[in-house]
């Protein structure tokens, strides 16, 4: 029996069983750790290190600008002499503020539109997935851009431009899921039953959509990380002084060899966060793949 | 039998991939540039930041007259923004509203035809066609401009206008053989040889006025992106880079190969500050903004140490500006605390709109910002792209706007209209809503501009202009920042560039190149 399926009745057992899986595969895969520690740190530095920062990001000191890195200022100073690391850790909350709460919303909208369609099936599942289907023609970042641009530039505004292009994912794996669950047995001994509706999905529904949901959410954190960035880079997002960490790139990019600090700085926190989330949703979608775990077991 | 065949193919695709590989990377190592090398070639590459076969040129078959010389206004602009003759070598004014150019004789087309009055008119009359609000600069309406003889053209202006020769000045009035069948076809030192998309190759015109010029070809090409423009001057692969931006100026004179110059030009940077929206519209808060900009300190910075520091609304360079004249306001942020406290701002955010592509806009929003927090005013700064910042800036819609505006012509008449006008095209849009603008003091300054439009000296403008800018800055309409400085990079065998304070009329005719080993470089 497979974790996935010891799980599938939402009993604690199970639970306990998927959650040793990601232990278990956390501590033997080195990716992963490294991933997993990687997310940590940048969590801590998000909480913690604003209070541990000597200095205020948005400090100006003209006379100060461009400095290279000392032991006063880690990673420099910028053109309008702002300490760099000072805006990294502080962008570290943006960045990671704005990926959870952008992947919380696609979550949310996506696994609803995902358990309406895959269980009430006929013409409602039609419209929602052709809706799905529409939105899917669209290249995400294309229509992040259109949405961004109308809705004019804001960090607020490139939130919501991420979050309506992104939860189709979810709502196709969560539909799937779905199908394929609805006909079981236990489902269908639920329902004889008399359980409510509401109690089916959130015992016997819900339970078996999260693992999927939540390696797709994991791996999608450092992709609106990386869009956020992006859509700040060109001006859409994040409005000055706001240390956010594509606009300082972008700030930074004419002293690319004069300053190297300014841009490297930003471009390399980006770099290791996605790396992070990518590493660590690597190893849950192995940790919580069934295949893999019949393999597993198999071997 | 299958396997060795596989492992051939394999061996074969390695062996291909890897020598594409080298051959690749030796031509990314070779020394040798593909166009712009120090050898002794007469022919030069120009690397600008503007697209010199922009679509909006349509009217000059989509080759842009900034920078290319192609083409030829009747009157042009002297060092000191003066009008001078060009294809017209006099004109006279008949009444108050009529002038009369005669042109230079014996001036040819690139296509070897005579330059006639009739092509004068036919230039006038495109122009009037493709920019229906041109008309406005110089007075005139379409259909107004006659052909006396084959080389007299009369124009009637709608008002009087004693600056009118100057307005002709602008590219927008460059004269073509509007007759021919591959345009552009004008009069200038250059002809146009092949043009493809963000790329124009032009050719000397032989013919030209008996002088030949120096190079025998230029290319102009469209490299937008600043480091890339940079980069490409640094490699050779360009010779002259135009707009070089300020915080790699250092760089590229520090480089071996390449040298800068510069040259203050018509243009000045400065916040607009919106008189008829809360609560810029209270004249105590608009000085103590004013009270609290440090612009030597901004220019030093910020622009790197290029540029000046204004005083007033319109650059040094531009004949009627009195920036000497202008008492500077500051910085004192103590007086500007007190004006703030003495002032109806209660703490509301005021709007500061900036365009999000002008990097050096974009800073100098910042470090205001930094200023006005000081004097306990908050301010946010909206970035709106290049496409919709005018639109929102005479929309009305913030209270501060950072603009930067010059003249391409040698009367900057038309400027002042539309900056401070409530007519002019800055305020025309809300003073037609609802009679206010955006920075237009009203009446009294719309009267002196209107003198100043009129008046037959340039000591008489002056005057008039003069006291435009002093109610400007009274009434804080503004806050001055910068006069601008453009910064060219060249290679350092380059040489023959003689600057002007209009950038786009910088000439080309006696570019010359010292060959490799001969400059020491």
């Amino acid at each position: 029996m497979s974790v996935l399926e010891d799980a599938r009745d939402g009993d604690g057992a199970g639970r306990r069983q998927v959650g040793r899986a990601i232990v278990g595969h956390l501590r033997h895969n080195p990716f992963t750790s490294a991933g997993g520690i990687i997310v940590v740190v940048l969590g801590v530095v998000a909480i913690v290190g604003p209070v541990v920062v000597p200095h205020d990001p948005t400090t100006q000191t003209l006379q100060n600008r461009l400095q290279a890195p000392s032991l006063v200022h880690p990673l420099g100073t910028d053109q309008l002499g702002r300490d760099v690391l000072a805006r990294i850790v502080y962008g570290a909350r943006y960045s990671l503020g704005i990926a959870l709460l952008v992947t919380a919303i696609r979550v949310v909208i996506g696994t609803g539109v995902g358990l309406v369609a895959g269980y009430a099936g006929g013409w409602i599942d039609e419209i929602l997935m052709r809706l799905v289907d529409i939105q899917l023609a669209f290249p995400g970042l294309v229509l992040a851009l259109v949405v961004a641009g109308i809705l004019g530039p804001s960090l607020r505004n490139v939130m919501i431009a991420l979050a309506v292009v992104g939860w189709t994912t979810y709502a196709r794996v969560v539909r799937g899921s779905v199908l394929s669950i609805r006909e079981r047995e236990y489902v269908a001994a639920a329902k004889l039953a008399g359980t409510p509706r509401r109690r089916l999905f959130r015992r016997h529904l819900l339970p078996n959509v999260v693992n999927p949901v939540l390696v797709i959410a994991t791996l999608n954190l450092g992709t609106v990380i990386l869009a956020t960035a992006g859509l700040s880079f060109i001006g859409l997002g994040a409005q000055p002084p706001t240390p956010e960490w594509g606009t300082m790139l972008s700030d930074g990019r004419n002293h690319l060899r004069s300053a190297w600090w300014i841009v490297n700085a930003p471009g390399v926190a980006i770099m290791l966060t996605v790396l992070g989330f990518n590493l660590l949703g690597d190893g849950l979608r192995d940790a919580l793949d069934p295949r893999q775990q019949t393999k597993l077991e198999e071997v | 039998m299958t396997e060795p065949h596989h492992d051939t193919s394999r061996r074969t695709v390695l062996q291909a991939t890897l020598a594409g590989g080298v051959g690749a990377l030796a031509g990314c190592l070779t020394d040798e540039a593909t166009g712009g090398d120090d050898g002794a070639s007469d022919e030069f590459t120009i690397g600008l930041h503007s697209d010199p076969t922009d679509d909006d040129w349509d009217a000059f078959d989509y080759v842009v007259p900034y920078f290319t010389q192609v083409v030829e206004p009747l009157v042009g602009v002297s060092s000191d923004v003066e009008p001078e003759p060009l294809l017209a070598t006099d004109w006279t004014a008949i009444d108050d509203t009529t002038w009369e150019f005669d042109l230079r004789e014996g001036v040819t087309f690139h296509d070897g035809t005579d330059l006639t009055a009739a092509d004068v008119v036919a230039s006038f009359e495109a122009t009037f066609d493709h920019w229906p609000w041109v008309d406005g600069w110089t007075g005139l309406d379409p259909g107004s401009t006659t052909a006396v003889d084959e080389t007299t053209v009369r124009f009637e202006t709608t008002d009087p206008f004693p600056a009118f020769p100057g307005a002709i000045s602008h590219h927008y009035f460059a004269i073509q053989n509007h007759d021919a069948a591959d345009a552009p076809v004008g009069t200038g030192p250059f002809e146009v040889d092949t043009t493809e998309d963000g790329e124009v190759r032009l050719v000397a015109f032989e013919q030209y006025r008996n002088e030949t010029p120096e190079p025998s070809a230029l290319t102009f090409r469209h490299l937008e992106d600043d480091t890339t423009r940079v980069l490409s001057l640094e490699n050779g692969d360009i010779d002259i880079a135009h707009d070089v931006p300020k915080d790699q100026a250092a760089a590229v004179d520090e480089h071996p190969e390449t040298t800068i110059q510069t040259q203050v030009g018509n243009h000045a940077g400065l916040v607009a500050v919106n008189l008829y929206k809360s609560p810029t519209d209270d004249e105590g808060l608009r000085r103590a903004l004013n009270w609290a900009v440090d612009q030597a300190e901004l220019v030093e910075t910020v622009l790197d140490g290029i540029g000046m520091p204004a005083r007033g609304p319109f650059s040094s360079s531009i004949p009627w500006s009195i920036h000497e004249e202008l008492p500077a306001y500051g910085p004192d942020r103590d007086r500007a605390r007190e004006l703030v406290d003495d002032s109806s701002y209660d703490g509301e955010e005021l709007s500061m709109l900036v365009d999000s592509e002008d990097g050096d806009d974009s800073r100098i929003a910042e470090v205001l910002q930094n200023w006005f927090d000081e004097i306990g005013v908050a301010t946010e700064i909206v970035q709106v792209d290049p496409a919709s910042f005018y639109d929102t800036f005479v929309a009305g819609e913030a209270n501060l706007t950072i603009v930067g505006f010059g003249s391409n012509s040698a009367a900057s008449d038309y400027l002042v209209r539309a900056m401070f006008h409530s007519r002019g095209s800055d305020n025309y849009q809300r003073y037609e809503a609802d009679g206010t603008g955006v920075y237009n003091p009203g009446d009294e300054v719309d009267r002196l501009i209107e003198d100043g439009y009129r008046a037959e000296t340039g000591a008489e403008k002056r005057e008039y202009y003069g006291e435009v800018q002093r109610r400007v800055l009274e009434t804080g309409a503004i806050v001055p920042l910068y006069y601008d400085e453009y910064v060219l990079g060249t290679r350092a065998s380059v040489s023959g560039i003689e600057t002007h304070p209009i950038d786009k009329m910088l000439e080309w005719t006696e570019l010359s190149r010292t060959a490799r080993g001969d400059d020491g470089a």
